[in-house]
């Protein structure tokens, strides 16, 4: 992808489209990128987007309700931008989607201490970093993100301008081999797997803000009445929290991993989060983020739906005689 | 082990399934007491943090019973019930938690004995499973202070 | 204070003498790195202790604390009291500088914060001077540095064969003196022999008195600018050294409960939400003004010391990718 191709389009959507402002990421000082408001064509000139980008711009989106806003997107922003719609929380016509490839995004936990660390550029297969004016070069695949490694829409599936370039190839998209390896313990193990897990968990709430699908006015965590969750981070509180994220997005999670990155303690949500999904596919068939006017899989029910009740089986026309 | 009388939380739609407990009894159809009844208007209004919050302040196991699919009250709560319980027990087995804590069920109001059955069943099961000792919430200093006050 | 020389083995030996303090250095785990108990022989002969992830302030303030016990119709249950002593050896005096904030809002207030003040007055705050910088830590860009004694009890230097004990607390002045070959009396901690601590040349950030600061706290597009990738998560605020807002809730089990105290964040919504509904603080360009007021205007102007450390934790941890030390230059900026 050409950084010149992303500045000229984006300038393009800012005029054709008479955008309020863009969502996307500009370079930091260490060279990584973090996501930036652009509120006029002439802030442009400092848009970027390589896989060092971390956060999942369509959280921003719910906040600018009655803006036209024109936001970056790969693949999985694409989707979560088509579930925003579908749940009623932005219109189609008043955002600009302007479609990027993704190679996958880097995991900066794998890159150990960055202390005096730059990034200097990214190749083909490969980036650069530089500290102490000695350089290294990485093997990409070796630092992506768990979510990307398994990401089965890299390009974007959505868009009213797309830039030219080359995406990774999808993959089935339920981070199949962790998944393979937690089934195969016990469930005590796994139990304690979580709880451990959970126990490093700091309720800050990173994981929730980051997420576009976290934007509830009034999250279950605030309810006092009833109070569902101490505020203290015990563990079993902690793991009522993940669990309870987790399952409120079942069938609305793309696995962009926004919200594994942007935890500060590294806590394992994906594979909560694929298992969650992978439920919903393997029950109704549904995998979210790909249509505009579906509506959400635990939001809607067909009546052939799977039955593992308890006297339960196919029903059709039995009636209930009292 | 022996002796150990598991408390389950029943979350039972009003219109089928407290109506088939409710037979059971009028019945005289036997079943363990350990059971204890939250009557809801439809298992449709039963939100899976329900099931967490009773595990959590110390139930050993939690059911829900609601009319069979195709005889809601409402039309289509069950069904939405059924989607979103699935999901759930699939995500509470997939994080290791005993299934055992959690069942589901279609009881209708003419079903006492299956009711009854049902109820039968179940107890043995959480009995087998052992008291909750890995979804509760910590209050081991509360009880301490509640026993030396007195 | 009193500046001692001990011989390395010396030290450890001197270490013995606190046999009924807890011993607790920063240890990784996993991913992380925390304050953890552990025993004298376990210590690494060079003194190098990796930077906690979280601050410091968790051994004094942590972050689930029960108050008290109550049981109705009784009167309260006396505070619940943390008595055990404990020796925390390698801290960064960036740490040491948020003790110091901290002990200015908890200590130095009507009332005083009894919980906090019973900890601090059992516990021994040993930094060690940083041998190499962190990840965005900036504290020399703060006028501050890697060798300050700061809020510890005692900062320790690398002379080579032997360590320099920098100390202000008695207990540790008195049991340290048998131990060491050289001590003295000393005013001011710069006359002292610190062995070699890194330097870089770094960047002078423009800091404004408080009231320059204050004064900037209607210019709304500074603020909407600076706050507008901020998410509103707390990772910020929970590792902060210098931040302190607290919660509190109560957790009853029938007749009897207790009140537990839990962070807070100032980013959070529900912060300064009022039971009428009504929010003084209703989006993150109010919090985030708050939070930077409050760092570089408000602690200043009431402490005289600046309510950042400089860690640089911030910078490292938050997933929007704000840079505290972008933010202290364009707000110096913007100033007229």
């Amino acid at each position: 992808m050409r950084q010149d191709d992303l500045f000229l389009t984006c300038q393009k959507a800012f005029q054709e489209r008479g955008l309020d402002l863009l969502l996307g990421y500009e370079k930091s000082s260490s060279g990584f990128l973090r996501p930036a408001v652009f509120t006029a064509p002439e802030s442009l000139e400092r848009i970027s987007w390589d896989p060092s980008a971390s956060l999942n711009l369509a959280t921003y989106l719910p906040r600018f309700k009655s803006k036209k806003v024109g936001i970056l997107a790969p693949g999985c922003v694409s989707r979560s931008i088509i579930i925003l719609i579908n749940e009623g929380q932005i219109n189609r016509e008043q955002v600009t989607i302007i479609g990027v490839p993704c190679r996958g995004l880097i995991e900066k936990r794998k890159l150990g201490d960055l202390e005096g660390v730059r990034l200097v550029e990214f190749r083909d297969e490969s980036f650069v970093l530089e500290k102490e004016n000695q350089r290294r070069e990485l093997n990409l695949e070796d630092y992506l993100s768990e979510s990307c490694l398994s990401c089965a829409y890299p390009a974007p599936v959505i868009y009213d301008y797309l830039i030219q370039g080359p995406s990774r190839e999808g993959s089935k998209g339920f981070l199949e081999k962790r998944i393979k390896d937690l089934t195969r313990l016990s469930p005590e193990e796994r139990l304690l797997y979580f709880k451990r897990e959970a126990e490093k968990c700091i309720r800050c709430y990173a994981c929730r803000q980051a997420c576009p699908m976290c934007y509830c006015e009034s999250c279950f965590v605030e309810s006092s009445e009833p109070r569902w969750l101490q505020a203290a981070p015990e563990p079993v509180d902690n793991l009522i929290w993940l669990l309870t994220r987790v399952y409120h997005l079942a069938g609305r999670c793309v696995q962009c991993g926004s919200c594994s990155r942007a935890c500060p303690e590294g806590v394992d949500l994906m594979s909560l989060l694929a298992w969650a999904n992978q439920s919903v596919f393997e029950l109704f068939q549904y995998q979210p983020g790909l249509k505009i006017g579906e509506k959400p899989a635990l939001g809607e029910y067909r009546l052939e739906d799977p039955d593992f009740f308890w006297g339960g089986g196919q029903t059709e026309g039995k009636k209930c005689c009292s | 082990m022996e002796d150990f009388e598991p408390k389950i939380i029943a979350f039972l739609c009003n219109w089928c399934s407290y109506a088939g407990a409710d037979l059971a009894g009028v019945s005289r159809f036997q079943y363990p007491p350990n059971v204890r009844i939250i009557r809801v208007p439809c298992s449709g209004r039963v939100n899976p943090l329900f099931v967490l919050k009773a595990l959590y302040e110390g139930a050993d196991g939690v059911l829900v019973s609601g009319c069979h699919p195709g005889d809601c009250h409402y039309q289509s709560g069950n069904y939405y019930a059924r989607r979103r319980l699935e999901v759930f027990k699939n995500l509470l087995n997939f994080l290791g938690l005993n299934p055992a804590r959690f069942k589901m069920a279609w009881i209708s109001a003419s079903e006492g004995a299956q009711f009854a059955q049902l109820v039968r069943e179940y107890v043995q099961e959480v009995k087998d499973a052992g008291p909750n000792l890995e979804f509760v919430r910590e209050k081991a200093d509360l009880v301490r202070f509640l026993n030396e006050a007195r | 204070m009193l500046f001692l020389k001990l011989k390395r083995e010396n030290f450890f030996q001197a270490l013995g003498e606190f046999s009924e303090y807890a011993l607790y250095v920063p240890r990784r785990e996993g991913e992380r790195v925390l304050l953890k108990e552990t025993s004298l022989q376990d210590l690494p002969e060079n003194l190098y202790f990796e930077r906690t992830t979280g601050s410091a302030k968790e051994i004094l303030f942590p972050q689930e604390e029960t108050l008290f016990y109550f049981k109705r119709y009784e009167p309260l249950e006396r505070p619940k009291l943390e008595d055990r002593k404990k020796l925390v050896l390698g801290l960064r005096p960036c740490d040491a500088h948020g003790i110091q904030v901290l002990e200015d809002n908890f200590l130095n207030l009507e009332p005083v914060d009894v919980y906090f003040k019973r900890r601090r007055e059992n516990t021994l705050l040993v930094t060690i001077a940083c041998s190499q910088f962190e990840d965005n830590c900036f504290c020399d860009s703060l006028g501050l540095g890697p060798d300050r004694l700061n809020g510890a009890d005692a900062i320790i230097y690398d002379l080579r064969e032997a360590v320099g004990v920098l100390s202000r607390s008695a207990i540790l002045s008195e049991k340290l003196k048998g131990y060491a070959f050289q001590f003295q009396e000393v005013e001011n901690e710069d006359q002292v022999e610190k062995g070699e601590v890194p330097r870089r040349d770094p960047e002078q950030l423009p800091i404004l008195s408080p009231e320059e600061y204050l004064a900037l706290i209607s210019e709304d597009k500074l603020w909407e600018k600076i706050s507008s990738p901020c998410l509103g998560c707390a990772s910020c605020t929970y590792l902060c050294p210098t931040c302190y807002c607290f919660d509190l809730q109560d957790v009853t089990y029938g007749p009897v409960g207790k009140r537990v105290r839990t962070y807070d964040s100032c980013m959070f919504g529900l912060y300064t939400l009022e039971a009428s509904g009504h929010n003084p603080r209703p989006t993150l360009k109010e919090r985030w003004r708050q939070r930077f007021l409050h760092k570089f205007s408000y602690i200043p102007f009431l402490e005289g010391i600046l309510g950042c450390t400089g860690c640089g934790r911030c910078i490292e941890v938050c997933p929007a990718g704000i840079d505290l030390r972008e933010v202290i230059k364009d707000v110096a900026k913007f100033k007229r």
